[in-house]
């Protein structure tokens, strides 16, 4: 047992970063590694199923908790029409041709309409980031296809509920022990009250408690609350005979909305990667390499048929929706690959004896050969095909930027942030703001401020939050280290990104320069000049006098911060201290001589009128 | 319209005054004193109200429509307004406010410029210094108040402004100034009832 652990987590530490470095997606590598070390090579895994089965389904049930944690109403409800239109043409009539297929080669119809529905999904992974990288992903095709897939991660869960009633159709085997001994009605009502009890406990129950969790700031027994979420959705569907995985989804949906979302996709993160990891090389163990040797037409004609069918299906609907052709092009390529989905619909598959494991292992390895091909026949359309489009006189159509979209992620809205949070609102721009005090979330939220619960100085939180997709990131939190350590590992993690913070003092700004945020402020420079800015009018000056003076101290100020900088950093403590006097000379005497002015007006420079002859 | 000899209804003075450096200024500040606290005047310093610039145009305007008599008073920088009032000639002097299609709110109200140059007055002339009469410089302003439908009377102009050193020559052209004003809100100044 612990010598199979040290197998599967040799081969994650080994595979992640090599399929990554070869561009292939992790979920490719793992199927790799399952393959290489499965019976049919090295023969480490002996019964994959075994091992990991029930861990690793866990994975699969916390991937459909953070698509439904990712859900939002609002987002459907904008794109309903690619969505649902498009997205719903896509997967019914994928799976009635595949279904039709499949019926025509013999299959009894139950295990046929499953064969169409598991190839209709396609790769939500793979075609996003190859078409992010590519530049393409605000692109008309790049919306679409993600409008595509987002119905189709929606899909998975009555497919995988369908799956079930389809198994017991074909083969009448008693299943979940309580769901044969119940009558109908009893059944669903017991279903019924499960769903409603997921509902109503998420909302009035898990959300308090994820407050009080927070509140007491605890951060390993968030964690635990997290886990016992999906463990305890888990149990709750297994008891009334529902499939966890809807279950799991559900309950990311009642979640979606609250201030908790982002720290549970944090915090679960890990959990779902690795789990999944081992799903995806126990699925790959699972792979007979002897099959594309044996059956070299069944596996290649399968995955030729797979990609044309599913890029010309595409392609035809782009153009009823009257898309342009190359936009129809790029679409249809695009999309046109098995998902990983389709993995996990085939788990569901031959544990319901929906499909024999010949039928199974065929469809696994021709949807895992389609998404390794994937990547490069997308590159290839977009460096070659697009070229022809463009020929015949279509141009690329202009990228729709979503001004809605959050660009900005704000950490900490307290007192200084929420002004950031507010300035950048009132002028139409979106932000995502985290805060680990909920009551100040609480506070913001009655005034229309929308803030997530969670521990800025964790990467993962902010990975969670999008960090990804943000072209700025503000650090507006009080404690000077956290502050610090943030600008310093999300300069390392993402060099494109604009990094302002928000300094305690001087020495706080040089630190935090040195930790590469491109622009600081100090928190007492501005509103301190400000406040002498009044006094000064209040001793006498005009306000336009007072005002520019102010300006011209701040504006020093802050200049004089970016120059002392470098200094300070050098370590050169000696040079910096008498580079710092200097600086505060300089100053004194260029404010002399801007106060001198008043007294002499003969010879002042500013706003004289134009001088008399002579 | 009405003759020489019968009563005029009082008219409401607005002066808006714009000095970037009051404390610098000898001349302007003088001439404001002497018309802020005139009854049926009312006095509005736009750098001590904007000194960022930011104009309240509702505020101005509504200023605007409660005034018969509009006066700029300014020192001629370069040959034109400081660049607080160039800013409130551009955001208060709206289309359909002051011009264009409804844009009759000012029509029939007077615009009066008070100036302070550094230069005297014969620089002010062909082949003087400053080669043009102040008049002529004034081209865009009084094109902006002629555009707007308003009168513009002539110029107030205090010359070599920097060289006014006697007391006497100081206080003539204040009460100049005043009586210019007064004589705008009584409805005397001969050249605005023309």
């Amino acid at each position: 047992m612990i010598l199979q652990l040290i197998v599967y987590l040799v081969a994650m530490i080994l595979i992640a970063p090599l399929s990554k470095k070869f561009g292939l997606g992790a979920v490719l590598g793992y199927l790799i590694a399952g393959v290489i070390l499965g019976p049919s090579a090295l023969g480490l895994i002996v019964d994959s199923q075994k091992d990991a089965g029930h861990l690793a389904e866990f994975g699969v049930i916390m991937m459909l908790l953070m698509i439904g944690l990712e859900l939002r109403p609002r987002l459907l409800w904008q794109m309903r029409g690619p969505i649902f239109g498009l997205g719903g043409a896509q997967v019914v009539s994928t799976a009635v041709l595949f279904s039709a297929i499949a019926k025509l080669a013999g299959l009894p119809w139950q295990s046929a309409l499953a064969v169409g529905m598991v190839l209709s999904v396609s790769s939500t992974a793979i075609v996003l980031q190859t078409l992010d990288e590519r530049g393409f992903a605000n692109s008309e095709a790049g919306k679409r296809a993600f409008a595509v897939l987002l119905f189709q991660d929606m899909a998975v869960i009555p497919m995988l509920a369908l799956f079930p009633l389809l198994a017991t159709s074909l083969s009448p085997v008693a299943e979940g022990a309580l769901q044969a001994v119940r009558p109908g009605w009893q059944q669903a009502l017991l279903v019924t009250g499960a769903i409603a009890g997921l509902v109503i406990s998420g909302r009035f129950l898990v959300r308090p408690a994820f407050r009080l969790l927070a509140r007491m700031k605890l951060r390993e027994t968030f964690t635990a609350m997290a886990l016992l979420l999906v463990v305890g959705t888990t149990a709750l569907m297994e008891l009334v005979g529902l499939s966890p995985a809807l279950g799991a989804f559900l309950a990311g949906v009642v979640l979606a909305d609250s201030e908790y979302r982002h720290q549970i996709e944090a915090d679960l993160e890990p959990f779902k990667g690795l789990l999944l990891g081992l799903f995806f090389i126990s699925i790959g163990a699972g792979i007979d390499l002897a099959l594309p040797v044996e059956k070299p037409l069944a596996v290649f004609g399968g995955v030729l048929c797979l990609v044309l069918m599913k890029a010309l299906i595409l392609m035809g609907l782009g153009r009823v929706m009257k898309m342009r052709s190359a936009e129809c092009f790029l679409l249809g390529v695009s999309l046109a690959q098995g998902g990983e989905f389709a993995f996990v619909l085939l788990a569901y598959t031959t544990a319901g004896r929906l499909l024999t494991p010949e039928v199974a292992q065929l469809l696994t390895a021709s949807v895992a050969i389609s998404m390794a091909l994937a990547p490069p026949l997308i590159a290839a359309a977009i460096k070659w095909g697009l070229p022809l489009y463009a020929r015949k006189g279509e141009e690329r159509a202009p990228d729709t930027i979503d001004e809605k979209a959050s660009k900005a992620l704000v950490l900490g809205i307290g007192r200084f942030g929420q002004v950031i949070v507010r300035l950048l609102r009132s002028n139409g721009f979106a932000t995502t703001a985290l805060d680990y005090d909920p009551d100040q979330i609480e506070v913001m939220e009655r005034f229309g401020i929308k803030g997530y619960f969670g521990d800025a100085t964790r990467l993962e939180l902010l990975r969670a939050a999008g960090i990804e997709k943000m072209r700025i990131v503000v650090v507006c939190i009080d404690d000077q280290d956290s502050a610090l350590k943030i600008v310093k590992e999300v300069r390392a993690e993402y060099p494109r990104l604009k990094i302002f913070s928000r300094a305690f003092d001087r020495v706080h700004a040089y630190k935090l320069l040195h930790a590469g945020a491109d622009h600081v402020s100090i928190e007492t420079g501005w509103s301190a000049t400000m406040l002498g800015t009044d006094i000064l009018k209040s001793l006498g000056f005009s306000a336009w006098r007072a005002h520019r003076q102010g300006l011209i101290f701040g504006r020093y100020n802050e200049r004089s911060v970016a120059e002392l900088a470098p200094l300070f950093n050098q370590g050169d403590r000696g040079a910096f201290l008498q580079e710092a006097r200097q600086k505060i000379d300089t100053l004194e005497s260029i404010l002399r001589a801007e106060a001198a002015k008043g007294g002499v007006e003969a010879d002042d420079r500013a706003w004289a009128s134009p001088p008399a002859e002579g | 319209m009405t003759s020489g000899a019968a009563p005029v209804a009082v008219k409401r003075v607005l002066v808006l005054f714009a000095h970037p450096a009051p404390h610098k200024s000898r001349v302007n500040v003088r001439l404001a004193a002497a018309v802020m606290a005139l009854p049926g005047v009312t006095f509005r310093d736009l750098y001590e109200t904007y000194p960022d610039f930011l104009i309240d145009v509702e505020a101005e305007q509504k200023l605007l429509l409660e005034h018969d008599v509009i006066v700029f008073q300014h020192p001629f920088y370069w040959y034109s307004t400081p660049a607080i009032l160039k800013e409130w000639f551009d955001l208060v002097l709206e289309y359909g406010f002051a011009y264009g299609e409804g844009g009759t709110k000012l029509a029939g109200k007077i615009w009066l410029s008070a100036l302070t140059a550094g230069g005297g007055e014969s620089s002010y002339a062909a082949g003087g210094h400053n080669a043009y009469s102040v008049r002529q410089l004034l081209a865009p302003v009084e094109q902006t108040a002629n555009l707007c439908g308003m009168r513009f009377v002539e110029p107030f102009v205090i010359y070599a402004s920097l060289e006014i050193e006697r007391r006497q020559k100081m206080e003539s052209c204040v009460s100049a100034y005043r009586a210019r004003v007064e004589a705008l809100r009584d409805g005397r100044d001969a050249e605005s009832r023309a």
